[in-house]
């Protein structure tokens, strides 16, 4: 088991050393991505350009710079370089807001899968069961910017029921700050509750037919008690598993978008904006965040399940 | 089956937008800013002074009406509907191709090409999606890509077709990986290669046709959430033009005066990638009623 674990943490440093890399390069190696002609303004001399490129180091070969960067991204010393502003006070501002954003969200959608879930299950072929099954389809149809901006400007805008956009700190007025996470947290949510609801249902539905259900029935307890205690209980597991995974996601940068279109200010909104200028350390830095909560929480529920079951340690 | 035949419908209104191009007399990046139509009429200005566009006039001429610049929204609209529908569908083949090869491949000799598979999968997979999407787009759009004889134009349809097939690819290749691999130990293959069948034979005509299940069950969800995150990448100015996330992204800024600007390109969209949904969920009931298929978010 041990030698399971340390594999598979070596692998997930090989993967956030190949992605730091691959992101590394996207940007150096384009065309018209020199840092320092667009860092220079607009129609700089050569000898500006110049002064910038020796002061930053792109004269520096790739592998010199790559290493340069990657010690000052890690060290929390990475610098932008459009507004010069240091990239690690930047992502830890923007930390509580994307958690808040996720976090809200995920309870949003798990509580929301659930009692749809429960509710098809318990009428599996009925009207309700299909029309909650269109509904969860036109959940995970519709595209998030679209949603959240026509939520923002009809309800937030437009009739005056929540504010539009932007984000209160927890420390400033807990009230407002909630009030604030409404409709993006509603947002994010309507993608992912559809989803949710599908699978927990199919997983009701197995369990269900499962001997020890009849058995439980059999012994008498009341079908409350049943659906509760050894229904529900067992078809929560893969569930739980998949809401951890995708809580990592959106925090990785599912949520750029809804961040974007609400003004959270989140880690997601700087990755979008600092993307769009081609800005490399603030990328780098957000890229590998992003990557690691991935990594990390796949890396988690493998070994949580190879503790589970012996026979994935021997194939992992 | 109602929505497969929603889809084709789409993909027929795609095929004629020009058609209607020469219905409206206008194409879809043809401005008209200080221009004038007849309504009833009166002379009115397409674009008002004030730069409220002028709404639908239900005729040939400005049937949805006009965007901020004077161009024609239906002809717009179903010119996104051609680049939206040959992305997603075209960019959903590749990643196909890519993930049958990576499945197969890996499954079937394992070992360290293995290992070297599932580590480049994992690569992409770490890579938040949009961000990645994003950020190819950005840096291959200012000025496009040269790889050897091959010379991608900056704004040309293969940036987002091949940002969007790389990756999606880990979401259908892992699975197919785990079918090829339980494949492998059947008693079909094992009399192929007594039969002295090479690997190149076994997985060609062996595994491959034994995957044609997995395929189908994927096929319509990969284009759905390939055209979702093509609207996305042309949303945020990466992706092509017109397109139905470029019309929204142009749309939301005269919310106020002509909120259709940015619905009707989103109901479209919906209707789309919704119509693709539900086809998939009835082919998965269908072909393959236990698999948990996902791609995307």
């Amino acid at each position: 088991m041990s030698g399971f674990v340390v594999r598979r943490l070596a692998q997930m440093v090989i993967v956030l050393f190949a992605v730091s890399v691959l992101t590394f390069l996207i940007f150096n190696v384009i065309p018209n991505g020199d840092p320092a002609v667009r860092m220079a303004g607009k129609s700089p001399t050569e000898s500006q350009v110049e002064a910038i490129r020796e002061e930053w180091g792109f004269d520096r070969s790739l592998p010199v710079q790559y290493v340069e960067t990657m010690r000052n991204v890690l060290g929390g010393e990475a610098i932008s370089y459009f507004t010069q502003l240091n990239v690690r006070d930047q992502i830890v501002e923007g930390i509580p807001r994307t958690f808040a954003l996720a976090a809200g969200a995920a309870i949003l959608w798990m509580l929301g899968g659930i009692a749809l879930g429960l509710l098809a299950a318990s009428r599996a072929g009925s009207k309700v069961d299909r029309a909650i099954t269109v509904v969860a389809l036109s959940g995970i149809s519709l595209p998030a910017f679209w949603l959240g901006a026509l939520l923002n400007y009809y309800l937030g805008f437009k009739l005056g029921l929540f504010p539009n956009g932007g984000y209160v700190p927890f420390t400033e007025d807990p009230l407002d700050w909630a009030y604030h996470l409404i409709l993006p947290c509603t947002t994010l949510a309507i993608l992912f509750v559809g989803f949710y609801s599908r699978v927990l249902r199919a997983n009701l539905l197995e369990t269900m037919g499962e001997d020890y259900v009849r058995t439980a029935r059999a012994k008498g307890l009341p079908q409350r008690q049943v659906m509760r205690g050894h229904v529900l209980r067992n078809s929560m597991i893969p569930i739980v598993t998949l809401w951890g995974l995708d809580f990592g996601a959106v925090v990785a940068g599912g949520a750029i978008l809804v961040e974007t279109v609400f003004d959270i200010g989140g880690v997601g909104q700087y990755a979008a904006d600092s993307v769009g200028q081609l800005d490399v350390p603030p990328v780098l830095a957000v890229t590998l965040f992003g990557a690691f909560f991935i990594v990390v929480l796949s890396t988690v529920v493998d070994i949580l399940y190879a503790a589970l079951d012996p026979r994935i340690r021997v194939t992992g | 089956m109602a929505f497969g035949g929603l889809f084709l419908v789409l993909v027929t209104l795609a095929i004629a937008a020009p058609l209607w191009e020469n219905v409206a007399g206008r194409g879809p990046d043809q401005t008209n800013e200080t221009g004038q139509i007849e309504v009833d009429g009166e002379k009115v200005n397409v674009v008002e002074l004030d730069g409220t566009p002028i709404g639908p006039q239900w005729g040939s001429e400005y049937f949805l009406g006009a965007d901020a610049n004077g161009r024609d929204v239906m002809v717009r609209l179903l010119y996104a509907a051609r680049s939206s529908l040959l992305i997603g569908i075209v960019a959903a083949l590749l990643t196909t191709l890519l993930a049958t090869f990576v499945g197969l491949v890996a499954g079937w000799y394992r070992g360290w090409i293995d290992a070297v598979a599932r580590s480049t999968l994992d690569v992409v997979w770490a890579f938040p999606v949009v961000l990645l999407g994003v950020a190819l787009g950005t840096s291959l759009a200012i000025g496009g890509l040269q790889l050897g004889p091959v010379t991608i134009e900056a704004g040309s349809r293969l940036i987002p077709i091949l940002v969007i097939a790389i990756v999606f690819v880990p979401y259908m290749a892992r699975p197919i990986r785990g079918r090829v691999l339980a494949l492998r130990e059947k008693e079909f293959v094992e009399a192929a290669r007594a039969q002295g069948a090479g690997s190149w034979r076994i997985m060609a005509s062996e595994l491959l046709p034994n995957l044609t299940s997995t395929l189908i069950v994927f096929a319509p969800l990969m284009v759905a959430n390939a055209i979702l995150l093509e609207a996305a990448l042309s949303y945020l100015g990466v992706g092509a033009d017109p397109s139905w996330g470029s019309m929204i992204d142009d749309g939301l800024e005269k919310m106020i005066t002509a909120p259709h600007l940015a619905i009707v390109p989103g109901l479209m969209l919906v209707l789309t990638v919704l119509a693709l949904n539900v086809f998939g969920d009835g082919v998965r009931d269908a072909f393959d009623p236990r698999a948990e298929v996902r791609v995307g978010r």
